[in-house]
């Protein structure tokens, strides 16, 4: 394999499809979420356009695209503008590192099977991390620019909720890498073999879900949004194409913890027993179908509970999640040393 | 540590779960939407629709001017002019003029009728257009409602 191939050509390509893959993902999460809550409440969700009402993300897309951009007279212009994409690229970036499966040929189409992911850092998980705190800043200088007082509420909302939540949700992570000794994504992967993670991790399992639901802004943690008593928070004065990256950030990020939370607890491409592996079903596919549930999950939750009050998820996040999390990582590494 | 077991009640773990079990029933449930233009409503027999004018297997009608039906009908919107015709022991409605401006749909009409002579059909989407479309003669009660259609 020749350095122009390994080097440029291919990660061309795995870059091309994991962002097809992924806008394609987003607009049709925003779908399932409408089909999922439908049925929840017992009615049927979008049916006119298309068969089953399939197309209605794409009508969606087209109405925001040709909407008129307004843009409020005293909101400040340049970082009105910046938020928007503040959120979205630290959301696209994380999927830098996710490993969608093993290694692959493309079909046969190269001679030697290439990771499938687009680089596999060694510091996988901390570079997810940091990337996915730099959106933050989109919500908040959204919410901040606006100059109006329902986004800033929101903006300080999110600001005060993102940063609580980003340390148990970080800690929580500890567990599974102490566990498999890495940072590398693919190598916390291989690492679960024997047992998935959120056997012996389950504490720290849980405390993922629900931080995770709590810093992609969703229900019932939807805090910055809260459209009864915010309107629709940081995101107020937008509309048009802008609103549609806040809306595909969101969606996006939703993905993101989704597939951490697939990579680090619940054996990431590999198949739930052994012995299906034998079943040549491609690890793409097995990793697929644990996101696919990992989300509805995130929709389901959406569906069952209603938003908590400010004070209580402040209270949850500082005195009990981080807790959980700190005895979790001290269990298991205490775990850890007596192993040997 | 008391605190902290009586701070892990008050999640309340048990509704937690019990409202994921209801969503997740209600997921595979049947829905009850009705897609309207498309799927139509099933109505009960006693459904009270439009009022119709019935005729006996002779095309005759069965109406023999009694007056019941306008007596009845309390906000009065059927007049009758009674007439007689050969070969007819009985009087026979030369006109029958019902305005459906005001009608509430009552049956009081139908249940007041010693013969048989009149009925509510299971039409409900009655609206129309112009108010004179609500005014009905003697032959357009023979008859379904007819639908304008506009266009653009």
């Amino acid at each position: 394999m020749d350095y122009t191939m390994a080097n440029i050509v291919i990660p061309s390509v795995k870059i091309l499809i994991v962002f097809g893959v992924v806008l394609l993902t987003v607009l049709f999460l925003t779908y399932a979420e409408r089909k999922v809550i439908a049925f929840m409440q017992v009615r049927l969700g979008p049916m006119r356009v298309g068969p089953w009402g399939l197309l209605q993300p794409i009508a969606d897309g087209i109405k925001l695209f040709l909407k008129e951009d307004i843009m409020p007279t005293k909101a400040d212009k340049l970082v009105f503008f910046l938020a928007p994409t503040l959120s979205i690229v630290p959301a696209l970036l994380s999927f830098l590192v996710v490993p969608f499966g093993s290694e692959t040929t493309f079909f046969g189409l190269l001679k030697e099977p290439t990771k499938m992911v687009i680089s596999d850092l060694n510091i996988g998980i901390l570079y997810i991390l940091a990337i996915s705190s730099i959106g933050i800043y989109g919500i908040m200088l959204g919410g901040w620019s606006s100059n109006s007082k329902y986004p800033l509420l929101g903006g300080l909302r999110s600001a005060a909720q993102m940063v609580s939540y980003e340390v148990p949700l970080g800690l929580s992570l500890v567990g599974p890498v102490l566990m498999a000794n890495s940072l590398s994504m693919n190598e916390i992967v291989e690492a679960q073999k024997g047992m998935w993670f959120f056997i012996p991790q389950i504490l720290a399992f849980l405390t993922y879900i629900a931080c995770a639901v709590a810093e992609t802004n969703r229900a019932p943690y939807d805090m910055p949004e809260a459209e009864t008593e915010l309107v629709a928070g940081f995101h107020t004065e937008y509309s048009g194409m802008k609103f549609a990256f806040f809306f595909l950030a969101e969606y996006a990020n939703m993905i993101v913890v989704s597939a951490i939370a697939v990579i680090m607890f619940l054996g990431g491409w590999l198949p739930p027993f052994a012995f299906m592996a034998s079943w040549g079903i491609p690890p793409v596919i097995w990793f697929s179908l644990k996101v696919g549930f990992a989300l509805f999950c995130f929709l389901w939750i959406r569906a069952t509970y209603p938003r908590y009050r400010y004070d209580q998820l402040m209270q949850i996040g500082w005195k009990f999640f981080i807790p959980v999390a700190l005895i979790n990582i001290f269990i298991t590494a205490l775990i850890l040393v007596l192993k040997g | 540590m008391k605190g902290l077991i009586d701070f892990i009640k008050a999640f309340n773990y048990k509704d937690l779960l019990t409202g994921l079990w209801v969503t997740l029933k209600e997921f595979f449930s049947k829905n009850v939407t009705e897609q309207y233009p498309k799927e139509r409503p099933e109505l009960y027999p006693r459904f009270r629709g439009r009022l119709t004018l019935l005729k006996d297997e002779e095309g005759e009608d069965l109406c023999v001017c009694c007056m019941a039906c306008v007596k009845a009908c309390p906000t009065g919107v059927i007049s009758i002019t009674a007439d007689k015709k050969e070969g007819r022991k009985t009087r026979f409605p030369a006109k029958y003029d019902f305005n459906m401006d005001r009608c509430i749909f009552c049956e009081m009409c139908v249940e007041s009728c010693n013969f048989g002579a009149i009925g509510l059909n299971q039409e409900f989407e009655l609206a129309q257009y112009d108010r004179k479309d609500f005014k009905f003669d003697k032959e357009k009660l023979y008859i379904p409602t007819p639908k304008v259609e506009y266009k653009k």
